[in-house]
């Protein structure tokens, strides 16, 4: 990986992967927090970068609120989950004085954040670096990619809901990649459909069938569709003590939960990791098995490989049904 | 609340460009040589052709997603039922327009006139106006950073015959960034009558929502109130409720009393509205209205 090996920059991160999508509310944030989850849950040591300035949701889904970020001699100290730093953490949200207090800038002073998240975060020895960036294809995603550009960015996942109109700024996206030379490693659908607590009626909450349809359109894989959304009424994570994640649902073992995904970047048909993957056919991309969400109430994704008649359904108990 | 963000001193402050917190700002020239203390002359010229419009509304939300268009655009054909009622639809959000689609007027576009840009009607009494009508092809991007984004609301403002208008609603991209202030900033002089801040229940909205109400505060924007949206799901099957973005932090009620800003109400979520035959049933209403 080029880039100079000064202390605090990219140096001695591996792979770099942006989370986009045009369109607001489509669970970017979401799958960013759970595809950094799976990949520690393999081993690897993973870091956030979390370059929503104006609305910063890591912190809140790692329950990592209130969490301070430090100097250290190269610069400034990722806010660590758990004593193995196994996941680091960077956002503004740690910065602000007041959890409610609104960051009210301008383009320019947003891309100086941006550059410095990237040049003076002593971020060190991490295996994957998961980028969660705002809506839109503006200042924040353009600082962002210059800064990341020398360090070759492994590419983008793009995650959109069905409907046309998330659909629609997710095709812009799209193009945004394309100009700007990113890859675009996948689509993932997600808010696919929601399962009714009552009578297990699944109900397209939000339309069907856009991711697919734009990723066949814009010839980029699918890497699949989170079919459920979260329903029940469990309690949010509770902020973490430093002791542990021991506050965090585990995500389950092997093949199943965000593993699924994350086996497709790190395992032996580790399609996402090829320099250049042709398109799948359509509708052979996998959907994922995910463990318990972090938002509150199970979040059950039904696992399809390509090719495969088996179906793995989460094994854990209480799975799917509202609490 | 702080009069200006206390991070950014403001470009028309004392310190602009010489605080300590200009260090890197790439405006930090520009700004302390004072000409961000002059005052863009297009303020007035909107102030002038706001005349015309009786009512500004913004459609805020901290949080993407939420249904700020879909309820903008909801809003702007309820308010045009009343034939006698002339309401005007317009979109700044530059990199994510969404109205054209929801409105069904894909494909329409801007015409210049004498008087302007004339808006897209959708209604002889709803015009509409979006960067989406200025873009040739449904993927073309928008990949422009905060000035240029700046330099379109003004236009929009500026530049856009809207006539006699007793409601203008603005719909926003998420966020507190530049469209936002720029068009409080461009809308100062004219007076804006408020903000409707749209939410969802779930803490992850909520937090940014604060923000955004924050934000209100800070740029002494009034709050017209809160609408909870995607609050609840009827199953069509069994017809009973269930909550898909729970409110485990006592949803948009909660926050509303705790922050002292009235809740306008609940809006449940619809399967229906996202489907694109939604957005092609207006269209098709008023094709048959013309074939009739």
């Amino acid at each position: 990986m080029e880039g100079a090996a000064e202390p605090g920059n990219l140096a001695g991160v591996r792979h770099i992967i942006l989370v986009l999508s045009g369109k607001g509310g489509v669970g970017k944030s979401t799958v960013s927090t759970e595809l950094a989850l799976a990949l520690r849950h393999a081993g690897k040591k993973v870091g956030i970068l979390d370059v929503d300035l104006c609305g910063p949701s890591i912190p809140r889904m790692l329950g990592a609120q209130g969490r301070a970020v430090h100097q250290c001699d190269r610069g400034w100290a990722p806010v660590f989950l758990d004593r193995e730093q196994s996941i680091s953490l960077m956002s503004v949200g740690f910065l602000l004085e007041k959890p409610d207090e609104a960051v009210v800038w301008r383009g320019p002073k947003k891309n100086a954040l941006i550059k410095q998240f990237v040049s003076d975060v002593a971020w060190g020895e991490l295996d994957y670096l998961v980028v969660d960036t705002p809506p839109g294809t503006s200042d924040e995603h353009m600082a962002a990619i210059e800064a990341l550009r020398p360090y070759q960015p492994l590419g983008a996942l793009v995650v959109t809901t069905p409907q046309a109109v998330s659909v629609g700024d997710v095709r812009r996206e799209l193009t945004f990649c394309r100009k700007t030379g990113l890859r675009v490693m996948g689509v993932v659908e997600n808010m696919s459909g929601f399962t009714c607590p009552h009578c297990a009626e699944c109900t397209s909450v939000f339309s069907r069938g856009g991711g697919e349809e734009l990723a066949q359109l814009a010839g980029v894989p699918f890497l699949g569709e989170c079919p459920e959304l979260v329903p029940g009424s469990r309690p949010p994570v509770p902020s973490l003590p430093w002791a542990g994640l021991t506050s965090v649902p585990p995500v389950p073992e092997g093949e199943e939960g965000m593993g699924a995904v994350s086996s497709s970047l790190l395992g032996p048909h580790a399609t996402l990791l090829r320099p250049v993957a042709p398109p799948p056919t359509p509708f052979s991309g996998p959907s994922w098995v995910a463990g318990p969400g972090l938002l509150g109430g199970p979040r059950v994704w039904r696992w399809k490989p390509s090719g495969s008649a088996s179906v793995l359904s989460m094994a854990t108990s209480g799975s799917g049904a509202s609490s | 609340m702080e009069e200006v963000p206390h991070d950014c001193p403001g470009a028309d402050s004392a310190q602009a460009g010489r605080g300590a917190s200009c260090q890197g700002c790439p405006n930090q020239r520009l700004c302390a040589s004072g000409a961000g203390a002059t005052p863009d002359p297009a303020i007035e010229e909107i102030k002038e052709k706001m005349k015309t419009v009786k009512h500004k509304i913004l459609v805020l939300s901290g949080k993407g997603g939420v249904g700020k268009s879909t309820f903008s655009a909801h809003l702007a054909r309820g308010l045009a039922e009343d034939e006698n009622t002339q309401i005007a639809l317009l979109d700044i959000d530059i990199c994510g327009p969404s109205i054209p689609k929801i409105m069904g007027l894909e494909g329409e576009q801007v015409h210049q006139s004498g008087s302007g840009w004339s808006p897209v009607y959708v209604e002889d009494n709803l015009g509409v106006m979006s960067v989406g009508f200025l873009l040739s092809s449904p993927d073309d991007a928008v990949i422009w950073r905060g000035p240029k984004k700046n330099g379109m609301i003004k236009q929009f403002l500026r530049d856009v015959d809207w006539g006699e208008v007793d409601y203008l609603i603005v719909d926003t991209p998420p966020g507190t960034s530049d469209e936002h202030l720029s068009v409080v900033q461009y809308l100062a002089a004219a007076h804006i009558d408020g903000a409707v801040i749209i939410t969802t229940p779930q803490e992850v909205s909520l937090q940014d929502v604060r923000k955004e109400i924050n934000f209100c505060c800070k740029v002494k924007l009034p709050i017209i109130g809160v609408v909870e949206n995607m609050s609840g799901f009827i199953c069509p099957k069994c017809k009973k409720e269930s909550q898909i973005f729970p409110p485990t932090t006592g949803g948009a009620e909660l926050m509303c009393q705790d922050l002292e800003v009235p809740l306008l109400g609940r809006v449940p979520l619809d399967p229906l509205i996202g489907i694109q035959e939604f957005c092609n049933l207006h269209q098709s209403k008023e094709e048959n209205l013309i074939s009739s």
